[in-house]
Formats: C-alpha cells, sequence, structure tokens
C-alpha cells in the first residue's frame, strides 16, 4: 500500500509537471546522447576487435618497390616478429561497365592455395578464386553492392598496361578495408573505387612480380617493441625502395576508425555532462523553491513525530522520481540513437557485422550519474527541511531583504523603469541563480553553433578545395613518369583545352628528429590549375628557391621558411638532397610538398619528367575523353573534381544534415527548459506582487513585461555569450587531435547563417517558454493571491 | 477644507448577486445587494467573515463581476465590463488598501508609490502623497526596514497616489496593533476629509464604524442596515 506521504510524492510531481517534464527532458538528452554515442562506440569497437581478431588483422605493413622472397628469414628472424606475410599489391584502372568514369582498385594478391595468414578476406558471397586462374578475383563488398554486380559478371581492367577481364567469383570483406577510400581521398566512393583480390601466381607475372613481392604485413608478438621492429623492417627493405613500415594504427581504414572512435567518445563524454549540469542547476532553483514554499508542510509533518530523515527522504524520492522519469526517457532515445547512428556507420565502416549492442552496464552509469548530478542540485534544498525546526518552520520566513542595485548605487542608472528596477534588485538579490540561468543558456547557445559549424567548415573546405584550390575539371595520372614531351599528346586528347603537367616523387623529409615520408610534386610555375593559398588564406604564386610545405608537415617536422630540409628520394637514384623551405601552404587534406617543376628535376638531377598532369576540358566531350583515355595505357587514373565535389556534398546533405537538426533540438530543449523554469520560479516567486500590480490597475501587458525581464535580460546576455563560447569552443574542436591529423584538417569557419540559427532557435525556445507562463498571468486568481499572507 | 458630502452615488449596486462554485457545491455570497457609495462620504461595510463583505469589495473595486443584478460607476455601467475594461476602471479610478500592505518588498516607499503614479495620468508626487500619511522621513526604506503600521501607511501613500476617485480598504487594520491601527486610520480619515475621497473601508470591527459618515452592516450576503452617523468621531478617540 503506497504511505501517505508517497501519495504526496506523485501529487507533487502532478502539480509541478510542466517543470518537472522540462527538467526531464533535459535529463533524457543527456542520457540519450551518452547511451547514443557511446553504444554506437561499443557496438563499433566490439565489431572491430571481433573482426581485427578474426581476420587476423596485421599489426606492421609496410610498401616497397620490389624485394626478393629470400627475405623473408631474415623479416622473419626480427626480434617480435610472429608472422611474415608478403603480397603484391597495386592499383588498377576499371572500365566499369555503363559508366563514362573510369574506376580505380586496388589489387591486392591472396596465396596461390589456401587462405592468408594474415589480413584474411571474409567471404560474404561465391567462393575464393582457384588457384591458377589468373582471371578469378573477389570483390569488395560495398563496390560489388554499389554497381550491383552478381557473380560471374566481368570486369574489365587495365593492368600494368594490359587490358585484362576479370571475373567476379566472390564477394568479400577485409579488416585493412573496413573504411575504403582512394589513396589522397577522405570519402568513400563505392562506385569508383573498390578492393578486388586474386591469387598470387597470376599477380605475379602481371606486374612481373615472380619470386618477389612488393607489400608486406607483420604481425607482432603481444610483447613486441614496435618502433624497434619498424626501423628493423626498414633497415631491410631499404635496398629495395622500401617506403617506410607503419603500425596498425597508420593504416589508412584502421586510422579513419579510430579517429572516429576517439571523436565519439569526446562528444559522449562532453555533452551528456553539459546536460546533466543543467538539470542539476533546474533541480537545484525548483527545490529551493518548493521548499521555501512548503516550510509550513514540513513543520507539520516534523510536529506530528515524522522523523528528519523521514521528511528529508520524502523530497529526495521527488528528486529521484525526475532523475528516473529522465532517464527512462533518455534510455529509449539513446537506443533509438545508438541504433540508428549505428547503421549509418555501417553504411561507411564495412564489417561482416556491426549489431547494434549496448554495454549492460551502461545505462545504469548514465543513471548513476544523472542520479549524482541530482543530488548534487537539490543536497542543499533536502538538507535544510532536515534541518528545520518544527517551530521555526511554522514561523514565515524572514522577510526578504532588498537594496538599490550596484549600478543605482554608483549613480550610473538614473531613470530605471520601476519595473526593470525590480527585476535587476531580484538578480543583484540571488545573483548566481541569474548566471547560472545565463550559464544554462548561453551553454545551450553555443551548443547550436558546435554542432552545426562542422557543416559550415566542411562546405567552407569543399569550396576552397574543389572550388579555388583544384581548379582542373580532371586530373590524370600516368603509369610511369614521360619524359615532357607526352604533354603533347596529352593536349591532343579530345575535348582537352588545357594541361599542366606535375611530377610527384615520394621523399622521405628528415628535420631532427622527425621523419616523414610524403610525396612531393613538382608543378609548373606558370601554372594555373593548382591555386596554393598561404595561412592568410592568400593565394600566391609557388615560391622559387626551395620547398613549399603544407602547414601541417611543417608543423610534423617542426620547420619554419628559412630552415633548411634534408630529403631522400625513395625512389630511382635513392639519392639526399636538401633544400630551403620557401614558404607555408594551407591545405586541408593529407600532407604536401611542392617545388617548381624544374627545381625538382634539376635537384633529382633528371631531365625535366611528368606522371601526372591537371586539364581543362570541354565538358560537351568529357565522354570521348573517357573513352580515349581508357584505351591509353600510359594514364593510370583519371579524377574528375565536380564529381568528387558532389559525392561529399550529398554526404553531408544526407547525414550531417539529420545530425544538425537532431543536437539543435536537442540544444533547443536545453534552452527552453531554462528558460521555462527561471520564468515559472518568477511567477511563483513573484505572483502577489504581479497580482497586486494588477490590482492596482497594470494591464496584463504591463504585468508581463516585467515576468518576462528576467528572461530578456537572461537571454540579452546569454545569446551573445553563447555565440562567443561557441565560436572558441569549435575553434578549440577543429585544432583538437580529432580534428587536425595528418589525414586532415578542418578550416574553422562559422557563417552568418549558422549564428542567426541558433541564436534565433534559443530567441524562439524563449518565445515558447513565455507563452506558458503568458497563459498562466490569464488565470491568475488576484483575489486569492490578496487574501493570503506570503 | 472638508470634503462635501454629497448624496450623489458614485459607486452604485442593483440587485447585485454573486455566486461560485466551491469544489461541489455552489457559494451565494451576495444574495440581491442594494448599495450605493456616495460621492466624498466615509463608508464603512462592517460584517463577520463569510458575511460576504469581501466579495463586495471585489466587485467594487472591479476586480470581480456580478453573478446578476448591476454595478454602475457614475455614469458608466460596469455590470459586463471585460477584464480589460475592469482593469481600466481600477487603472484609472480605484485606489486599494490590503490587510497585508502588499508591497513590492524589492522597491523602496517613494518607488512604491511611484509604481502608480507613474501609470497615472493625474497622479500626485509621490513625495506629497507620503507626507501626507506622515512618512517623509521614510522614502528611501525598504518594506523589509519598516512596521507594519509604516508599511500600511505606505500602502495608503500608494493608493491616493493616483488622485482616485475611490478608495477600498479591506481590514486596513486586521494584521496590526490598536495604537498602529489609530494612525492608519487616522491616515485614511485625512485622505477622505482633504482630497474628498470617496473611502469605503471593509472591517469585522465594529468600533471602526465611529469614523463613518455611513455603517452598512452585512450578514449573510444581504445588507442587515443601514445606518447614518451624524457625528463621526476622530480615529484617534476609537478604542477597540
Amino acid at each position: 500500500m503506497l504511505r501517505t506521504l508517497d501519495i504526496k510524492v506523485w501529487r507533487e510531481l502532478l502539480r509541478l509537471r510542466g517543470q518537472v517534464v522540462a527538467i526531464a527532458m533535459v535529463i533524457a538528452c543527456g542520457v540519450g546522447v551518452y547511451l547514443g554515442l557511446s553504444s554506437t562506440m561499443h557496438s563499433l569497437q566490439r565489431a572491430r576487435s571481433s573482426n581485427y581478431a578474426e581476420q587476423r588483422f596485421a599489426h606492421v605493413f609496410a610498401e616497397l618497390e620490389r624485394a626478393p622472397l629470400h627475405l623473408i628469414p631474415r623479416l622473419q628472424a626480427i626480434e617480435g616478429v610472429q608472422v611474415v606475410q608478403t603480397r603484391i599489391v597495386r592499383g588498377v584502372t576499371l572500365e566499369l561497365p555503363g559508366m563514362v568514369e573510369a574506376g580505380s582498385a586496388r589489387l591486392v594478391s591472396i596465396p596461390e592455395r589456401g587462405r592468408p595468414e594474415l589480413n584474411d578476406v571474409k567471404l560474404r558471397l561465391g567462393r575464393m578464386p582457384q588457384p591458377g586462374h589468373s582471371e578469378e578475383v573477389l570483390v569488395s563488398e560495398a563496390f560489388f553492392e554499389a554497381h550491383g554486380f552478381r557473380l560471374d559478371d566481368e570486369l574489365p581492367a587495365i593492368v600494368n598496361g594490359s587490358r585484362v577481364a576479370f571475373r567476379i567469383v566472390g564477394v568479400a570483406l577485409s579488416p585493412e578495408f573496413t573504411y575504403t577510400v582512394a589513396p589522397g581521398q577522405l570519402f568513400p566512393d563505392d562506385r569508383l573505387h573498390g578492393i578486388l583480390w586474386a591469387r598470387r601466381k597470376g599477380l605475379a607475372a602481371a606486374f612481373d612480380l615472380e619470386g618477389a613481392f612488393n607489400n608486406l604485413a607483420l604481425r607482432l608478438a603481444p610483447q613486441a617493441h614496435e618502433a624497434a621492429v619498424l626501423a628493423a623492417v626498414d633497415r631491410i627493405l631499404e635496398p629495395y625502395g622500401g617506403r617506410g613500415a607503419y603500425p596498425r594504427r597508420d593504416q589508412v581504414s584502421a586510422f579513419f576508425l579510430e579517429n572516429e572512435l576517439t571523436q565519439l567518445q569526446g562528444f559522449a563524454v562532453t555533452i551528456p555532462l553539459l546536460f546533466l549540469g543543467v538539470a542539476a542547476f533546474l533541480l537545484h532553483i525548483v527545490f529551493q523553491r518548493l521548499i521555501a514554499t512548503q516550510r509550513s508542510d514540513i513543520a507539520a509533518l516534523k510536529a506530528f513525530g515524522y522523523h528528519d530523515r523521514e521528511v528529508g527522504w520524502h523530497y529526495a524520492k521527488l528528486v529521484g522520481a525526475i532523475v528516473w522519469l529522465g532517464s527512462v526517457a533518455g534510455w529509449l532515445l539513446g537506443g533509438y540513437l545508438g541504433s540508428a547512428m549505428t547503421s549509418l556507420y555501417a553504411d561507411y565502416y564495412r564489417f561482416p557485422e556491426l549489431p547494434f549492442q549496448l554495454d549492460p552496464l551502461s545505462p545504469f552509469l548514465a543513471l548513476g550519474v544523472a542520479g549524482l548530478a541530482a543530488g548534487w542540485g537539490t543536497a542543499r534544498a533536502i538538507r535544510q527541511t532536515v534541518g528545520l525546526a518544527p517551530a521555526e518552520a511554522m514561523r514565515p520566513p524572514a522577510p526578504l531583504r532588498y537594496r538599490r542595485t550596484l549600478l543605482e548605487r554608483l549613480g550610473w542608472v538614473q531613470k530605471v523603469p520601476i519595473g526593470l528596477r525590480t527585476v535587476l534588485r531580484e538578480i543583484e538579490r540571488k545573483p548566481w541563480r541569474a548566471v547560472l540561468s545565463v550559464a544554462g543558456v548561453s551553454m545551450a547557445t553555443a551548443l547550436t553553433i558546435l554542432m552545426a559549424f562542422s557543416a559550415d567548415s566542411i562546405r567552407y573546405m569543399l569550396q576552397v578545395q574543389f572550388g579555388l584550390s583544384q581548379r582542373e575539371d580532371v586530373q590524370i595520372s600516368l603509369l610511369q613518369t614521360r619524359s615532357q614531351a607526352v604533354l603533347s599528346e596529352i593536349r591532343n586528347l579530345p575535348g582537352v583545352q588545357h594541361a599542366e603537367p606535375y611530377r610527384s616523387v615520394p621523399v622521405e623529409f628528415r628535420a631532427g628528429a622527425s621523419v616523414k615520408r610524403v610525396s612531393l610534386t613538382g608543378l609548373d610555375p606558370a601554372g594555373e590549375l593548382l591555386a596554393l593559398y598561404n595561412t592568410s588564406e592568400e593565394r600566391i604564386p609557388i615560391a622559387r628557391g626551395g620547398l613549399t610545405l603544407s602547414r601541417k608537415l611543417a608543423e610534423v617536422l617542426g620547420v619554419r621558411p628559412g630552415d633548411s630540409l634534408a630529403f631522400r628520394w625513395l625512389e630511382g637514384a635513392r639519392s639526399t638532397h636538401s633544400a630551403t623551405v620557401a614558404q607555408i601552404v594551407d591545405t586541408y587534406v593529407g600532407l604536401s610538398a611542392y617545388m617548381p617543376l624544374d627545381e625538382l628535376a634539376s635537384t633529382l638531377g633528371e631531365p625535366p619528367t611528368l606522371n601526372g598532369a591537371r586539364l581543362l576540358v570541354d565538358p560537351s566531350e568529357l565522354a570521348s575523353l573517357y573513352a580515349e583515355v581508357k584505351a591509353t595505357p600510359m594514364i593510370a587514373g583519371i579524377a574528375e573534381r565536380d564529381r568528387s565535389l558532389r559525392l561529399v556534398q550529398g554526404m553531408l546533405d544526407e547525414n550531417m544534415g539529420t545530425m544538425i537538426w537532431i543536437s539543435l533540438s536537442f540544444a533547443l530543449v536545453m534552452a527552453f527548459a531554462v528558460l521555462y523554469n527561471t520564468i515559472r520560479i518568477t511567477l511563483a516567486e513573484r505572483s502577489r506582487e504581479l497580482a497586486t500590480m494588477r490590482v492596482l490597475g497594470y494591464r496584463r501587458r504591463e504585468v508581463s513585461a516585467i515576468l518576462m525581464g528576467e528572461m530578456g535580460l537572461v537571454l540579452l546576455v546569454a545569446i551573445p555569450l553563447g555565440l562567443w563560447m561557441g565560436h572558441v569552443f569549435s575553434s578549440a574542436l577543429v585544432r583538437s587531435p580529432g580534428y587536425d591529423t595528418e589525414q586532415f584538417r578542418l578550416p574553422f569557419v562559422i557563417y552568418p547563417s549558422t549564428y542567426a540559427i541558433g541564436a534565433l532557435g534559443i530567441l524562439a525556445s524563449g518565445l515558447v517558454s513565455g507563452l506558458g507562463a503568458w497563459r498562466r498571468l490569464d488565470r491568475f486568481d488576484m483575489v486569492e493571491v490578496l487574501k493570503s499572507r506570503d | 477644507m472638508p470634503a462635501v458630502t454629497t448624496s450623489t452615488p458614485i459607486l452604485r449596486l442593483q440587485q447585485v448577486t454573486k455566486s461560485y462554485p466551491m469544489g461541489e457545491v455552489v457559494v451565494h455570497a451576495l444574495r440581491g445587494v442594494d448599495f450605493a457609495l456616495h460621492q466624498g462620504e466615509c463608508l464603512v461595510l462592517l460584517g463577520p467573515s463569510g458575511s460576504g463583505k469581501s466579495t463586495l469589495l471585489n466587485i467594487l473595486g472591479g476586480l470581480d463581476v456580478p453573478t446578476s443584478g448591476e454595478l454602475w460607476f457614475q455614469d458608466h455601467d460596469l455590470s459586463a465590463a471585460s477584464s480589460r475594461e475592469l482593469t481600466e476602471f481600477r487603472r484609472q479610478h480605484v485606489g486599494f488598501v490590503f490587510q497585508f500592505y502588499n508591497l513590492i518588498p524589492s522597491l523602496t516607499a517613494l518607488e512604491n508609490v511611484q509604481l502608480v503614479s507613474e501609470i497615472a495620468p493625474q497622479g500626485m508626487d509621490p513625495r506629497e502623497a507620503l507626507e501626507r500619511v506622515g512618512l517623509a522621513e521614510r522614502l528611501h526604506h525598504f518594506p523589509a526596514q519598516m512596521s507594519g503600521g509604516e508599511q500600511q501607511r505606505v500602502a495608503i501613500a500608494r493608493a491616493i497616489a493616483k488622485r482616485p476617485e475611490v478608495l477600498l480598504c479591506d481590514e486596513p487594520t486586521g494584521a496590526l496593533d490598536v495604537q498602529t491601527g489609530r494612525l492608519v486610520l487616522n491616515a485614511l480619515n485625512e485622505v477622505n476629509r482633504d482630497l474628498g475621497t470617496s473611502t469605503a473601508i471593509i472591517t469585522h470591527n465594529a468600533a471602526i464604524g465611529a469614523m463613518a459618515d455611513r455603517v452598512v452592516s452585512i450578514a449573510d450576503g444581504r445588507i442587515a442596515k443601514i445606518e447614518e452617523n451624524a457625528s463621526p468621531v476622530p480615529p484617534g478617540s476609537i478604542d477597540w
């Protein structure tokens, strides 16, 4: 049977339902965001660790030009190495059925017989290629699905300059390609780029790598010294065109996945705490008020013989009920968010299985943290009820003491209207409440900016990358380095209006202890199709007399303009050179280094060559250009700028839009809850005053202006403050490790429209809470209010 | 200059009834009241609690509307006035004094009076209003710094600051001791005499009737009797 005091708990909940629901919504957002993000993380981590373990994902990778298989015992002998896997991995051009564009794929060898010992494929459909059947391939699942292929379909490709017809015999996934992006790209384009696996013998023959390998993967013993292994591998592969061994965490797919998890984790901790902090504050003001109005009830209970403990427990139950309500709603919200986000991730991160999994402890952890926050917020109020002596509680509380506000005392404000004066004095009497209200609303405002700015930044990045920086229509890369004479051939391709050559070479920069392997690109100094921008976003020509480095590369190497930088050419002569850092440019993707084309050639001691070109093309002849390119064996790949732009734009519109609206609505819930409670408490505390003013002849409009005054002041301070905080938080976020990586950076850009949406959203939530209070003014019983002594 | 008491009604009630639901039962607070407040008079409405006197005052002051019957302010029919019209009536013509003063705690005495003079077209200088009730020295004190009697006198100053035609007082001495209560009544008396404000004082305290021009007794929602007082005494000599 429900005890009478428990019935009171229910009645209070019903009576305070508006405020209870508002606070529970904030708790629900906090708990929901935490569960949503943490369960997404948990699902990804579980899928990742089982996938990495089952498919025996390697610990160390290395690419090289060509090394004989008899190196295997030496690699095997490195301390800490358990398994050595040598492979042949090469890029190929695909002739995709029904597509104008040329696709590309990475062709990865699997042993002639059996399964790979490391980086095993997970067969999703079909069968493994048969030994001796060099035309049989497995294709990656996303690519297979994007094209609607069927087993036994043919897949024409250009392998090492000759046309080959592969046959799809199976569909596979691999931990190495959980996130599949074409080299140098940030976002997957499953129609244009895929992975193919074929038996080794055929590949070795096609690429002239019989008895040799160009790709190495290692599995390490648990106690292995990773850095030592990497150094040993580099030493062994050095004479064979080794491009540097790297650990699993730098492997492209693993890196992107890990980075995603880091970002998720950051949000999963900070954002829920923000919401629960705001909930604690709201509970604080609501319970202070509740207990102030129930002094005589508390006195009566104690006079009847209820223990202090029982009275305190009674109010604690009320808090508990709100926390419970919010948490249960948060569990549902979190479950929904988590499963939606997990299935969204499944489109980009390809696991054999990515089931939505909830860490069974996390709902309770969320409940516990929400309970702690609520306890923190209400401890003082509840302690007051416990400490109240019955006789004291029977007496009305001491009259409120007011004074002129500081502004008035200083004489700064000569003629503040009376209504505003009462508002200012209320605020000065309870400054913390005002400060915390401002904090809550400005946090909510900042949250709208923080959640929406990355879309602005990505849009801006696209504009710069594809609108300002990359000015070509298409870019072609050549299979091999060719002399400048080939440029005229390229210029004669159909539709080509203008062509600018480039030459990129793999180099290893060395500055003190920092070593970085990147590609150094020689550019035509008179070229127009790749625009460089300095850190002040001004377009600058490529500097003569040295290296032009991207900001991140300069940071990684710790060099500044004027410094001398040593680098080693990782191909051909493998010679070591040194050049001055001439200028720093800002780029958003990868690490880049440039030099004028002729300087690069003379530095390397070879005649001017090229291995790619940027082209301006007559759009009406694009199709014939593609057709011609596919038939030209010397061209390894072709990339169309607009396609990349469209791809990323589509992804943004599809996913970011939804995410932004969800987080915007969370922020608005927070603002609404703070403002609604502020105004309801003001209404409760000042109802007698406001009713008196109504009796004295004040119009409803005038009285509500006073009621809204406090909220208005809060908004007036909180919105600009919140926009500024949003700006600061966002700029800190783009510089944080998850957003400022060697693979990509986000520029810090917030468009005015984002500020406007944030400010207007918060204003709207103020309006909604104001309307709620406005309706209450209507129901004011002036007579009732006047009869009672406050 | 003594105010002229005429028999011109300023507020007039005709067959006014007021009933309202109170939970499951309907309370008939007023059961047909005919009564007028005359220009310039000081009237005491006397009745025990539950007699309907507060309901009567609420209707007189435009806080409530009658269920049936008529309410006239001069030649305006307020019987079916809207909430907006009642607000304007209160704003322009009525001053209120409450049992518990109802001062705004965050405003000083002077500001509490300004609160009203600011919205009155021909308002009185708030300092003058406070001087009239003998509080010229307490202008900048907050309610919490004043005694109950002082607070009630601030409330009177606030009520008269708009120069209302009608001053309605609901148990103005109800929360005060005798001595302080006399001071407050004195202030009311002076306002009535000097400004000619028609004043109605509601009380359950029969002794106060001695200061009135007329005493209207209410019982059970009806006017029980109306007594003319030919020689009102100054509040200072009233005892209870």
